[in-house]
Order: structure tokens, then sequence, then C-alpha cells
């Protein structure tokens, strides 16, 4: 099983994790400052880092500047600052998750898993197939007809196979709810009305840990829908 | 003035309107009233001295017709007529008719009207040949006579006799003695001077006729005289002795006769000779046969003339008069008796009575109410009448000639005026008409001058009073109050003068009592006069109206001397004046130069053309002055260049620029100063904007902090209660209370995330990645990610979508945000069951529209929901922080879009509107960006914060 180190200067915090993720089967490690943090990941064998940002000593930003120069590691950022500055900051010097705090434990162990799965599974993607579309941790091949979210398959009717299978060919590029439509149901658009978007909903739950803010089914509001490239 | 008051304020327009329409009509009334009594109080009596006007007025109402100062006047007016009359009709009558071959003798006919200045020769007309020459006027022919000639006209006269030696021993002539005429007729003609009392030539006649016996010489004188005189006419040459005899005539007759010397030095006598244009009695045609001197021949002429002129004037009047006063035209009954040396004369218009012994004349005529009779003889003077016997004297005494003493006068009149038609019964018939209803009248013109005056009294004193919409009174003005009192004046003037000119023309009008007076061509009946009246009334009433009642609004407003042109006139020079104080320095730096340079160049001009005759100065002055007003403009154009660049600056300082600054070092003289000014300006200003700035950063912080230090604890506290509800505690209530704990933290998280959002929207602190989007896609986006929380709150959700994409330009995600807050609230607040209807339409702006059932009776106004924490309930229990609404409204108006709630009974309305779509507003977004940051702001940070902020963040997302 993976050794997770939960690193937040509020105790109770760490406790409330350590309790959820045990659940789950992870063997916990615990820190309260970013110094403890490192010098842990020194002496144990960790799989996966929960930090949080602001903490005494070594903050979390640091800790993971520190850490980067020779862990890759994932770490998942868990920070009370939910501005998107924050994020994009935690992001970009390292972090491979950003949850904010507070957080649905669910959540929280989902964005775990993903992690730690794709951190062992990384590069056991199957490229010779051309019917095989992957977005990060989300594959879909075309000639099985299966979609898998860090390698667990998910489930879809026709519909949605459809429409993920069209955002997965075209990777970045924006379609609209009446161009979904029309390649889908190859029919004029005309009274598509939110059909395309229930649908769409409907994919996000489930490929996505959190509907709300999705990873790979992006919603550009009064444009249209894609799935970025990873 | 409340000028904002006056669109709602309360005028009696209609009622003052209406008040002032009766004023004028009782105006008109007036004058109508006194258009009856002044129309009918005049009487023309065609008397013979012309047409006389008699009035009613003044009159005493208790008295009778016959009482009557008209009465008495017109009285008088008939013993006038009759005395003339009688004179008249003796000159132009024989017994009782009219005579047109009465002969009358014209020097005679002079002395009794006075007019003979001692005649002593005498012609005879016939009546009609006077009155027809009267008719063709009387014409002179001028004779132009040498001096001899003249002098000799009726025969040589240069004889010893005719002259004399006055005082001095000079000689000079003395008068006409002619031998011949003496023997032949001279008698006959000295005759009828003999009985003349005129001063000249009393003296020769005298001894003349003293002397005449004795055969002695005519002109009385001695005949050692003659033989002295005819000695000094020897020593005489002609002309002396001409001129001599020239004197006298000139010296007895100054008129007429003039004399002029010719170029050749000849003297000219001009002399008009009497036209003849009937002969006389004895069928002569020449005047000059009845005289043998000029002197006498004179004077017949102008008797002849004076003679001519008066029987004309007796016979007009004699048509006027003769018959008006015959017995069946007049009820004035008059007869006039007296003795003259033909015997006893009667002119009467009683035929009856006509010889009938005075006596029974007396009786008979003292039947009449009114009468007079008087025997100036016998000092007898009867009569009833005001008529005093030195008035009736007085009448008499002017043709004293014709009335001798023994003359008796008896006059009355018909009280019955059985006669229609004369003066006194036309006079009667009008008394009777008016002095009844005189009281009446003049009551009903006080009458309307009372309620005339009342209206005015109330009219003034409510000019100009309206009642504002709170009841208040206040003053207003209409536009015609807003005039130059200057110019009410003027006008009231010009009325003023109309009224009086309109006066004049009124009162001619009533003199105009039975001619028909013309105005503008149209006669004038009585039905115009009385509508001239009225509309004088009218006019008066109008014109007082207007410049009173607006003097009075005028005064009651405090604004006679404030719209005054004097007013306007001291306040534009009063301004001036300040203007030029405030602006000393302007007046040293650009008036002073530029008459300067004004008066330079005009002399210069006259200097060169007053050395136009040396080209060489010429061209050289005009060199220099080319140059210096090159100089001159090239230094305006550098000023006027400077200032639109420092215009610029100050543009660009205002668009947000703050940091710009002018370069003052290149700039020269008081540009520079403006520059370093505006610099210090856009200094400030950059300095507040950093400040608050800071400040709003400050805030935002803080309230970030808060939130952070906040969520920590709660996010143990949603963990421990998740943690506890996995427990699988059994007893019921623990479940319960956990529920309830769950939920609160649930909305105490939801809180501090709003809170910080609201937060930083209201600060303007957010970052805009505008963009162009479809609301259509929005809406449909939003609908299916609601779908299935609409569809547990049973509600159903309508949208007609439109075929044509509605594109605005904005963020995606803050539009997002924007629909999530009002899909929530809708989710929240809206009665299950029920449908949302969602509409977009298009027109100038984009419209999305919400609308849905509220669930709970509103208690809130709708601006009120859209302020911070406030929701439909107030009560705060249910989930929400009250301000999805608030950062809903914000959000849109940030983004330059418009916002609307919209309540009616539980039907809930959210309305947000977006310009549509073009390119343009992708170039130029800021100034809907600023428009809604500062909107959204509610004033209580500097604009140019937000402005900056936005565009900062504009420029780091591109």
């Amino acid at each position: 099983m993976a050794n997770i180190l939960v690193c937040d200067d509020d105790r109770e915090i760490v406790d409330a994790i350590e309790i959820y993720l045990n659940q789950d089967g992870y063997r916990i490690f615990k820190a309260y400052d970013g110094e403890q943090a490192i010098e842990l990941l020194k002496k144990e064998e960790i799989h996966l880092l929960i930090m949080d940002i602001m903490m005494p000593k070594l903050d979390g930003i640091r800790a993971t500047l520190k850490i980067r120069e020779y862990s890759s590691i994932p770490i998942i950022m868990l920070s009370a600052k939910s501005e998107d500055t924050d994020k994009i900051l935690g992001l970009n010097i390292g972090a491979d998750d950003y949850i904010t705090k507070p957080f649905n434990p669910l959540e929280l162990a989902a964005r775990v898993k993903s992690n730690l799965r794709r951190y062992t599974s990384l590069g056991s993607l199957n490229p010779e197939s051309k019917a095989v579309y992957q977005a990060g941790g989300l594959i879909i091949n075309d000639d099985t007809k299966q979609v898998t979210v860090d390698g667990e398959a998910v489930k879809m009717t026709p519909i949605e196979y459809n429409i993920l299978l069209l955002l997965m060919k075209n990777q970045g590029r924006v379609f609209s709810i009446d161009q979904i439509y029309e390649s889908i149901w190859n029919e004029n658009a005309i009274g598509a009305d939110n059909t395309v978007a229930v649908h769409i909903r409907h994919i996000r739950e489930k490929i996505e840990i959190n509907p709300r803010e999705p990873r790979y089914l992006k919603v550009v509001w009064g444009v249209g829908y894609k799935i970025d490239k990873q | 003035m409340e000028n904002e008051g006056i669109s709602r304020m309360k005028k009696p327009t209609l009622k003052r309107f209406g008040l002032g329409f009766m004023q004028h009509i009782f105006a008109a009334g007036i004058m109508l009233a006194a258009a009856v009594l002044l129309l009918n109080s005049y009487i023309a009596v065609n008397s013979i001295d012309g047409t006389q006007i008699y009035k009613i007025f003044p009159v005493d109402v208790g008295l009778e017709f016959e009482e009557s100062e008209m009465y008495h006047d017109l009285f008088r007016n008939a013993v006038s007529d009759i005395t003339q009359l009688v004179v008249i009709k003796r000159h132009l009558e024989t017994d009782g008719v009219f005579d047109p071959s009465k002969e009358i003798d014209v020097t005679a006919y002079a002395r009794e009207i006075g007019a003979d200045k001692g005649c002593s020769i005498s012609a005879v007309y016939e009546l009609d040949n006077i009155i027809k020459w009267g008719k063709n006027g009387v014409e002179y022919t001028n004779r132009f006579l040498s001096m001899s000639d003249f002098v000799n006209y009726f025969g040589y006269c240069i004889y010893p006799e005719n002259f004399k030696l006055d005082e001095h021993g000079q000689l000079s002539f003395d008068a006409f003695y002619r031998l011949e005429h003496m023997e032949e007729g001279a008698f006959a003609q000295q005759e009828p001077s003999a009985e003349g009392d005129s001063e000249h030539s009393t003296q020769p006649e005298e001894s003349d006729s003293s002397l005449r016996p004795e055969n002695v010489a005519v002109s009385g004188k001695s005949q050692e005289e003659i033989a002295l005189l005819a000695e000094k006419l020897n020593a005489s040459t002609t002309e002396q002795l001409e001129d001599l005899v020239f004197s006298h005539i000139m010296s007895k007759n100054p008129n007429h006769i003039d004399v002029s010397r010719e170029d050749d030095g000849t003297l000219v006598v001009y002399v008009p000779l009497l036209n003849c244009r009937y002969a006389t009695t004895e069928g002569e045609r020449q005047l000059t046969k009845y005289a043998d001197n000029w002197m006498d021949y004179m004077q017949l002429q102008d008797n002849v003339a004076a003679v001519i002129e008066d029987i004309q004037e007796s016979y007009q009047r004699y048509q006027i008069c003769n018959d008006a006063y015959k017995e069946e035209n007049s009820n004035v009954k008059y007869m006039v008796r007296m003795m003259t040396d033909t015997g006893m004369c009667t002119y009467t218009n009683r035929a009856d009575l006509e010889e009938a012994e005075d006596d029974y004349v007396t009786e008979s005529f003292n039947e009449y109410r009114w009468y007079l009779i008087y025997y100036p003889d016998s000092l007898v003077f009867m009569g009833n009448t005001i008529l005093s016997e030195e008035e009736i004297d007085g009448y008499i005494s002017t043709y004293g000639y014709a009335y001798p003493d023994t003359t008796h006068i008896w006059l009355g009149v018909d009280s019955s005026y059985a006669i229609e038609g004369d003066a006194f019964y036309e006079a009667n018939a009008l008394y009777q008409k008016i002095v009844p209803n005189i009281n009446r009248i003049i009551g009903l013109i006080f009458f309307l001058a009372a309620a005339w005056v009342i209206l005015g009294i109330y009219l003034t004193v409510t000019a100009g009073v309206a009642v504002s919409e709170k009841g208040e009174q206040i003053w207003y003005l209409n536009r015609f109050d807003r005039v130059w009192t200057e110019l009410i004046f003027l006008l009231a003037a010009a009325f003023g003068f109309g009224g009086i000119h309109g006066y004049h023309k009124l009162m001619d009008i009533v003199g105009s009592v039975n001619s028909v007076p013309q105005v503008l061509g149209i006669p004038l009946n009585n039905l115009y006069r009385y509508g001239l009246f009225a509309l004088y009334g009218l006019y008066v009433s109008i014109a007082f109206n207007l410049v009173w009642y607006s003097l009075t609004r005028r005064i009651k407003a405090n604004n006679l001397w404030r719209d005054s042109f004097i007013h306007f006139f001291c306040r534009g020079v009063e301004n001036s004046l300040r203007f030029i104080f405030h602006h000393k320095n302007s007046v040293v730096s650009t008036l002073l130069p530029y008459n300067v340079f004004l008066f330079s160049n005009l002399a210069a001009i006259m200097t060169v053309y007053t050395l136009r005759e040396r080209p060489m100065y010429m061209l050289f002055l005009a060199l220099f002055m080319v140059v210096a007003d090159g100089i001159v403009g090239v230094l305006i154009f550098r000023r006027n260049g400077e200032m639109s660049e420092i215009v610029d600056g100050i543009k660009r300082i205002r668009d947000g620029e703050v940091d710009f600054k002018l370069d003052s070092d290149s700039l020269h003289g008081s540009s520079r100063e403006l520059a370093d000014a505006v610099n210090n300006i856009g200094e400030g200003i950059r300095k507040a904007v950093n400040t608050s700035m800071k400040d709003e950063q400050m805030k935002t912080d803080l309230i970030t902090n808060v939130s952070h230090d906040i969520k920590t604890p709660l996010t143990s506290i949603i963990n421990y209660v998740d943690l506890l509800k996995r427990l699988n505690i059994p007893e019921e209530p623990a479940k319960k209370y956990i529920d309830i704990l769950d939920g609160k933290t649930q909305r105490l998280k939801q809180l501090t995330d709003d809170l910080v959002e609201a937060s930083k929207i209201s600060s303007g602190n957010i970052e805009l990645e505008m963009e162009k989007l479809n609301l259509t896609e929005l809406v449909n986006q939003g609908i299916g990610e609601f779908s299935e929380k609409m569809e547990e709150c049973r509600l159903q959700i309508v949208f007609e979508e439109t075929d044509s994409p509605a594109y605005i330009y904005a963020d995606s995600r803050r539009m997002w945000r924007v629909m999530e807050n009002l899909f929530n609230n809708v989710c929240k607040y809206a009665l299950e069951g029920t449908r949302v209807y969602i509409d977009i339409t298009k027109g100038a702006s984009i419209e999305v529209s919400i609308k849905n059932i509220s669930r709970q009776q509103m208690n809130v106004r709708s601006d009120e929901l859209t302020e911070r924490f406030i929701r439909g309930d107030s009560s705060r229990t249910t989930e929400g922080s009250g301000l999805g609404l608030y950062i809903a409204r914000s959000l849109v108006q940030v983004q330059g879009g418009s916002f609307e709630l919209y309540l009616d009974g539980d039907l809930f309305k959210t309305v947000f509107s977006f310009p549509e779509y073009n390119p343009s507003l992708e170039e130029h977004p800021d100034s809907d960006t600023i428009e809604g940051g500062h909107s959204m702001q509610g004033g209580h940070s500097m604009e140019p914060e937000s402005t900056e902020t936005l565009k900062d963040n504009r420029k780091r997302n591109r």
C-alpha cells in the first residue's frame, strides 16, 4: 500500500485526513511544518505528499521547491488560499494538484487515488493502436469502446461515448452545443436546446472527481465544451 | 423661483382666464352704456350760424325738457336765428316773398351793414344779379397805367383849385374840384355823401356847399390864393404835380393800388378794377362811369364787393332758415313788427295774426308755455324764459340798423311740439328717451365699473400665485413675464398712446351727431359706433390686464428689477469689469500687446502711405513690418501649439494615464507654468490613486486573510462533522444535530467564499477576461448544469431558443457565475411545481430575463434585493449567503451590462442586458467597463483606481 505524508500545522486536519485515508488503506505519515515534511521524506519511502501552504518554519511553497530538487513524487497542495493566483502559483512550482480548504474528504481521497495511479502507471499507454486517444489520465479506446480514467474503466451510454470521442479526437478545440448536436445526431441543430448540455454534465460526473472543477471536460461558458491536450 | 416645481404645481390658468374674460366683458359693457348715453345726448341743429350742437348734459334729472339747459340753449338759438332771419327777410323779400328783381342800392346797403367808408356815389343792381355774382365770385382785373395816365384817368385834374399850400408853403394836392363837373352834376353826386359822417374831406365839402351860392371858387379859395397856386403850379414840372396827385390818392386809398418803378425809370401803377359781371339797373356795365375820380371809384368798388359778399351769405342763411322757420315747419312761433320809412312791416310765421293788433298778438303769444315779448320802445319785456332783456338786446343791437325802436318782438314755442322734425321736437324726443333712463344707465355703469374693479383687485391679489403639489403657495411667472421690464413699460406707453388716440376718435364720433363719419372708408352707422365703443372698452381692459398683471406678478416674484434690461445691462457691464479685473494679468499679457500690435501696424500702414513718394524708405519700413508681424505670428503659433500639447496631456491624464508628465522644459512662458501645474495635478492624482488603491487593496486583503483564517478551523469542523456522520450514531437526536451542524458549516463555507468575492468585485479588484460569447449557449449550458437540481425542486424551465446566436462581449467565467447565482436563486426561492421562463430578446441590447413565481411572500423592495445580505424572506435562516444577487448584479455591471429586478406580487423577474457584440467593443472596451466599475462601487471608492486596476488587468491578460 502507498505511503502518504500529510503535512499541515493544524493537527486536527492532519488527524482527520489520516482517518479518511486510513479507510482507503493508505499508510499515513504526519508532519506539522515544512521542515518536518522534508525530514520525513528523506527517512521514509513516501509515495504522495499532501501539504498545506501556510505553515510555520518552512511554508508549503518553499518546501515544494526544495522537494522538487530531488523528488518527483505527486504533491497535492491543500490550502485555504482559494484565489486563482494561488492555485496557479502552486501548480507552477511543482504541485500536481491543488485542493482548497474546506475540502470534501471524498474528493481528497479520489484525487489521492488518481494521482497515485498516474504516478505509478505513468507511461503504460499503448501507443500502437491509432484508435486510442489520451488526455492526462483519461484514455478512450475506440476499438474496444472503453473509457478509463486513471486506469479505471468508466461506463458510458452510446451518446455520451460519442460526445466524449468527438472531443477527445479534437483535443483543444471548442465545440458549441449546436456543433456537437449536429455531429452526433446528424440532424439540424434547431431545437437541440439543452440535451447536449445535460449529456455533457453526465459525462463530467462520470469522468471527473469534482464535476464543478473539471480536469478533462471543460466548459467554456457561453461558447461550448472542450478537452484540453495534456 | 422654483422652476422645477412649475410643471407640477397647479396653476389656476383657466379660472384666471375666465375671470379676465368677465372683466373684459364688463369693460365692454361700461363703454356700451356710456355709448348709449353719449351717442344719444347730442343734437345737431342747423341754425343760421351753421350747424350747432347741443348737449343734454349737464342735466338735472328732475327737470322737464322745457326747464332744461338744452331747451334754453335751443330757445336762445331760435331767438338768434329769428332776429337775423328778419333782417335778411327785409333785405331779400318784398311783401314777405323772396323778390329776385328787387333793386339794391349798393352804397346804401353797404352803409347799412357798416361797410361803407363814405362813398359819395352809388350804383343799383338787381338782387338776383348780385346773388349770381356772389355765386360766381368777385373778380378783379389788374390794369397797368403810367403815372400820368393814372392821374388823368378820370380827366385832367391839375388845376390850381385842386391844390393848396401847407403850413411850410409847400405845394400839395387838396381835392378834386372840377369846374365843369360842378356846373353840370356835381350837386347830385355830392348828395349821397352828405349824410355820411366820414372824417376825410368834410372840410372842403362844407366850405364848398357854403360858398357855392356866392359864386366863389368851389374850393373856397380866394382869387389871390388861386393866383399864387397857379404861379406855383407853373413853376413845377408835370411829374412833380402828378406825384402830388398820386400821393393824395394813395393817402386816401391805402389798399389795392400799387406802384413800381420799371427798368427804364418810369413809374407804373397797378390798379385792380372790378370785373363787372352784371349790369346795373341802368344797363351800365362800367362802374367807372359812376365815378369822376379814383377815390370815389375805389370806394364804390369796395361797396359792391361787400354787398355781394353780404347778400351771398344772407341768401345762404335765408335758404337754410326761411324754410326751417316757416309756420308749417317749426314749433317756434314768432312775430316781429316794426315801423319803417315805408310803413309798418310785419314778419311772422303766424299768418293768422299778421294783421292783428299788438295786444291781441301779445295775448296769443301768452298762451304759449314759453314765450318772449319785447317792446324796446316802451321798455316792455315779458317772458318766462331765462333769456334776459340784455341778451335779446344784444341780439337785436347787432342788427341795430334794421331794428328801429318801434320794433315789437313776439316769440313762443309750442310745447305740444305738434310739428315733427324741428329742433325742439327732436330734442324733446331725445330728452324723453334718455333722461328718464339716465339714472339706470349711470347705475349700470357704476355697477359694471365696481364689478370690474373688484375682479381686478381679486386678480391682482391672486396674480402669479399657484399652489404647489404640497399645497404651498408659490409664485410663478409665465413666459411673457420674463420679457424685459422696460419692454412692458414701452408696451404700456404704446397702449396708453393708443388709448388716448382712441378716446379722441370716440369723442369725434360722438361729436359728429347727425353726419355719418367714415373710418377707413366704412360709413359708421349706429351699430358700428356702439361696436367701436365696446371695442374700446375691450381694448382698455385687455391692455390694462396684460400690463398690470404682468407687473404685479413681477413685483410679487421680486422680478421687476431682475428681468429689466437695465439690470441685464448692468450685470453685463459688471461681469465684464469683473472679468477684466480678475484677469488683470491677461490685460497686460494679451490685451496690451494686442493693441500695441494693432496700432503699430496701423501706424506703419499710414506711414507707408505718407512715404509713398520715397520708395526706399517705404520699402524698408514695409519689410520691417512684415518681419515683425512674422515674428508675432510665429510666437502666437508656438503658443497655440504648446497649448494644444498641454490640452493633450490633460486629456491623457484624464483618461487614466496618471503617470504622464508634460515636458515643461520645452515650453515657454505661461505655457511652462501651466504645464508645471498640470504635472503637479497629475502627480497629485497619481498619489491619490495609489493611496486609494492601496487602501482598497488592504481592505480586500484583510477580508481575504480573515476568510483564510476562518477557513482553516472551518475545514476541521466540516471534516469532523463528516466523521461524526460516518460513526453511525444510533441516537436519533444526535443524528439530527449532526445534520444541522453539517448544513450550517456548508453555509458558513459558502458565506466565506461569497464574502471574499463580493469584496473583490466591489473593490474592482478582479480580472476580467473579456471575450465574445453567446448568451443563448450560456443559458443552454446553464440549463444543462441545473437540469437535475431543477427537477429536484420540481421546476420546469421554459426557454424558447432563438435561431440567431446572441453574442456579447464579456468574461465567460463571470457570466457563468451570474447565471449560476440566478439559477441557484430560482432553485432556492421558486415555488415548487411552477415553471421558470427564460427569454432572450434582442433589441438595442441583448436582454435575458428570468421569471419565476416566488415561494414565499416577498416583503422587501426589489431594489433592496440586490443589496448585500438581503434576501427575500429577510430572516436569514435558510441556505444562501444573501450575496448571490448582489454578486450577480455587480458582475454584470462590471462587465458593462445592466441588471434589474422586478417584483410584481409573487412574480419575480430578473433582467440583465448587454450591448450586442461588435468588434469595436474589443478595441475600446474601457468605457463600458469603467462605467460598470464605477456604478458598482456605489461611490465609495475613487474612479481612477478601479479604472486603473481594470486597465492593468486587461493589459496583463493580453
